[in-house]
C-alpha cells in the first residue's frame, strides 16, 4: 500500500499541503505579474511610491485651493471674518471643534449645503478642515464647494489635531 | 445533495463578490490608493504597491474560485481570499477602534458610500465562514478517496 494514497496519513496531508501551497504561490505570482504589466502600460498607471504625507495639500494646490497654516488659522479665528466648516462627522464635531466652526460633514454634503446655501455667497472665503494631515474630507469638501460655484476656498491642512495640539501647548 | 448545492452557491457568491470588488479598483488605481491611504495603517511607501497588487490578487483568487474545475486550485483561491478577508477585517477593526469614520473602499471607491462599521465586520465574517467552508470542501475533494480494504 502506497502511504501517499492513505487519506489522513501524515504523508498524504503533507502532499495535500504542498499541492495547495504551490498553487497558492503560483496564483500570487501570476496576479503580481499581471499587476506589474498592466500598471506599466495602463493610461491610469500610478507610481509604485508616492509621498502621501502631504497628499491633501498637494492635491488642493493642484486644484487651485489655497492652503492655510496654523499661524494663519489662529489669526483667522481671532478675526472671525471667515466661514469655517468642519468636514468631519457630526460626532467628531460635537467632541470638539475650532472656535466658530460649523459642522459640514463631507458624507452629508448635499443636505448641509441646502441648510447653509441661503447664507453663503460664492466669493466669500471659506475655510475647511478635518482631523489632521492624514484625512482628506476637508479636501473633498473643498472640491464639492468648488463644484457648487464657490471660488475662495482655503484648506487648513493641519486640521483639528494641529489646532488642539497648539492650544494644549499654549503657555 | 443540499449541502453540495449550498457549497457550490457559497463558492459562486464569494468568487463573484471578489471579482466584482476588484474591477473598480483595477480601473481606478489612484482612487483605490487614496482609499488605502485613508486607513492610515500602511507606511507611505507601501500604499501604492498595495493599491496596484491587491485588486489583481482579489481578481485572480475570485476567478479561480468561480471557474477552476480542480479542487486544489479552488483551495488555493479560497486560501488567498481567507487571507485577504483576515487583512481587511483587521484593518477595519483597528480603524473602528481608533474612532475613524472612513469609506470602506471595499466595493465602491466613492468616498461618501460604504463607511466602515460593525456591518462591514459582520459581512466579512460571513464571507470568511463561507470561504472556509469552500476551502474545506476543496481540500476534501482533493484527497484521494479511501479505498475499501
Amino acid at each position: 500500500m502506497n502511504p501517499t494514497r492513505i487519506p489522513g496519513s501524515p504523508v498524504a496531508a503533507k502532499k495535500l499541503i504542498g499541492r495547495v501551497a504551490a498553487r497558492t504561490l503560483v496564483l500570487l505570482l501570476a496576479a503580481a505579474a499581471v499587476a506589474v504589466g498592466v500598471n506599466t502600460v495602463s493610461p491610469h498607471r500610478i507610481p509604485w511610491k508616492e509621498d502621501w504625507s502631504r497628499y491633501p495639500e498637494t492635491s488642493a494646490a493642484r486644484d487651485g485651493i489655497r492652503i492655510a497654516d496654523l499661524a494663519w488659522m489662529i489669526r483667522a479665528v481671532d478675526q472671525g471674518r471667515f466661514t469655517i466648516f468642519d468636514a468631519r462627522s457630526l460626532n467628531d464635531y460635537r467632541r470638539g471643534h475650532l472656535p466658530g466652526a460649523m459642522p459640514f460633514p463631507f458624507t452629508e454634503a448635499e443636505a448641509y449645503m441646502q441648510t447653509y446655501s441661503p447664507a453663503l455667497i460664492p466669493s466669500q472665503p471659506i475655510v475647511t478642515y478635518c482631523a489632521g494631515r492624514d484625512c482628506d474630507e476637508a479636501l473633498l469638501l473643498c472640491r464639492y464647494l468648488k463644484k457648487e460655484g464657490f471660488t475662495n476656498l482655503i484648506l487648513f491642512a493641519g486640521g483639528w489635531a494641529e489646532w488642539r495640539r497648539s492650544r494644549e501647548n499654549r503657555p | 445533495m443540499k449541502m453540495r448545492t449550498l457549497l457550490v452557491a457559497a463558492r459562486v457568491v464569494v468568487g463573484m463578490i471578489f471579482v466584482l470588488a476588484a474591477l473598480p479598483k483595477i480601473a481606478q488605481p489612484h482612487e483605490f490608493a487614496v482609499a488605502v491611504f485613508r486607513y492610515r495603517l500602511l507606511p507611505d511607501q507601501f500604499v501604492n504597491a498595495a493599491a496596484i497588487l491587491m485588486p489583481w490578487v482579489e481578481l485572480t483568487a475570485g476567478l479561480c474560485l468561480l471557474l477552476s474545475p480542480s479542487p486544489a486550485w479552488r483551495a488555493a483561491g479560497a486560501l488567498i481570499i481567507l487571507a485577504l478577508l483576515a487583512v481587511f477585517t483587521t484593518a477595519i477593526a483597528v480603524d473602528l477602534h481608533r474612532g475613524l469614520d472612513i469609506a470602506c473602499g471595499c466595493f465602491s471607491l466613492d468616498p461618501r458610500t460604504g463607511r466602515i462599521g460593525l456591518l462591514s465586520l459582520a459581512r466579512n465574517t460571513i464571507l470568511a465562514a463561507a470561504t472556509a467552508a469552500v476551502l474545506v470542501d476543496a481540500l476534501r475533494a482533493d484527497i484521494p478517496r479511501r479505498r475499501p480494504w
